[in-house]
């Protein structure tokens, strides 16, 4: 088995890459693949909350890299029937504790073994990006539809470029589909038009994605909600489905319910 | 007709003047556009080398130019960003029409 490894990035912080990697990385394995997620956020480890694998911790990602331990004692399996392993990055050591050929050896093993390898990168442009960068094949960029965020995400684009990831893919976190429709948020369009890169998901703004971190079971797992739905999709289309993008429509607005009441597409919270 | 539709939609004159305004997204958007192209070039300046002696190959085959003097920068003008470039002309006499017969 020969899988790849893709890593989830943004540049800036907090637009929901660890989020993305959690849900993406569920929801290849609830469609059957064999996944492991790596957290490379070293000294800010997140991943494990996010996935509610927190208390299950022995050893972590330097651990590996330097030979404490195997590989495989440091994955941590995700309590459900499906094949999704967490390898946690350190907390206690800094970002220069490996260096970029280590995590591509370690990835290149895992892929033997793995449909999809997900490394959830840390934000910034520093050596934790050239590490989590330099072991990928493909890249996903997570961005929120903000100014200061599509700025990092075009450098971020510039940078992986020069690297020789080409073709990344772009996911637009937190849309407000009522800010969107009063113009106040750029829509898909917008940001397509700014940053010249294939959008692969539309994700919602979405409570549920904020309950889900509280409990620590990725939001995916809420069929029901529009961000779950929304990353559902993502990771149908990066399992090679061609599913299309839908419009982000606001849920009660007066037009829709207008719209409801007489007969017309009254589609609440369409997710792409 | 601005009475008109405060009084239809109950809006106070600042709440009018915000719905009338433009959209912020497009605000957004023209100042992103900017910030981006500079962003662009300042992650390449090998790029911006290749242009200017490019630049330079182009004028050097009309007029005889200086070897050096080349001031060649991408500044921003207002709401516009510009590409500034000085050259030293030498000499002119290639731009003059060759004789005839």
């Amino acid at each position: 088995m020969t899988g790849k490894t893709i890593v989830i990035t943004s540049g800036k912080g907090g637009v929901g890459k660890t989020t993305a990697t959690a849900n993406i990385g569920t929801a290849l394995a609830m469609r059957g693949n064999r996944v492991v997620v790596v957290d490379t956020d070293i000294g800010l480890r997140n991943l494990d909350v996010i996935m509610g694998l927190e208390n299950r911790i022995v050893y972590d990602l330097v651990n590996v890299i330097e030979g404490v331990c195997k590989l495989n004692q440091a994955m941590i399996s995700d309590k459900h029937d499906y094949e999704l392993y967490l390898i946690p990055a350190a907390q206690t050591r800094d970002k220069n504790s490996i260096e970029p050929e280590q995590l591509r050896e370690m990835c290149v093993e895992l892929e033997k073994e793995f449909d999809y390898v997900l490394i959830d990168c840390p934000a910034g442009i520093e050596q934790g990006f050239k590490n989590a960068t330099s072991a990928a094949q493909e890249a996903i960029i997570v961005t929120t539809p903000e100014v200061s965020a599509i700025r990092d995400a075009d450098r971020i684009i510039g940078l992986l470029e020069s690297s020789g990831l080409h073709n990344p893919k772009l996911i637009i976190n937190r849309i407000a589909p009522e800010m969107v429709k009063r113009g106040d948020m750029m829509d898909q369009k917008d940001v397509e038009s700014l940053l010249a890169v294939e959008v692969i998901g539309l994700v919602p703004a979405d409570e549920q994605t904020v309950v889900a971190a509280n409990r620590g079971i990725p939001v995916v797992h809420n069929a029901k909600s529009s961000a779950g739905g929304a990353f559902m999709r993502i990771a149908a289309r990066v399992d090679g489905e061609d599913i299309p993008l839908m419009d982000l429509e606001p849920k009660n607005g007066l037009l829709s319910r207008f719209k409801g009441m007489v007969g017309m597409s009254g589609r609440a919270y369409s997710h792409a | 007709m601005r009475e008109i539709l405060r009084w239809l939609f109950n809006l106070s004159g600042k709440e009018l003047d915000e719905a009338t305004a433009a959209m912020s997204k497009d605000t957004a958007k023209q100042r992103l556009k900017l910030v981006l192209i500079q962003d662009r070039l300042e992650l390449a300046p090998e790029k911006l080398e290749d242009m200017k002696k490019e630049i330079w190959e182009v004028v050097s085959k009309y007029m005889v130019v200086d070897d050096d003097f080349m001031e060649f920068e991408v500044r921003r003008v207002d709401d516009l960003t510009v590409l500034v470039s000085n050259i030293e002309v030498k000499d002119l006499s290639d731009l003059t029409p060759a004789p005839t017969g």
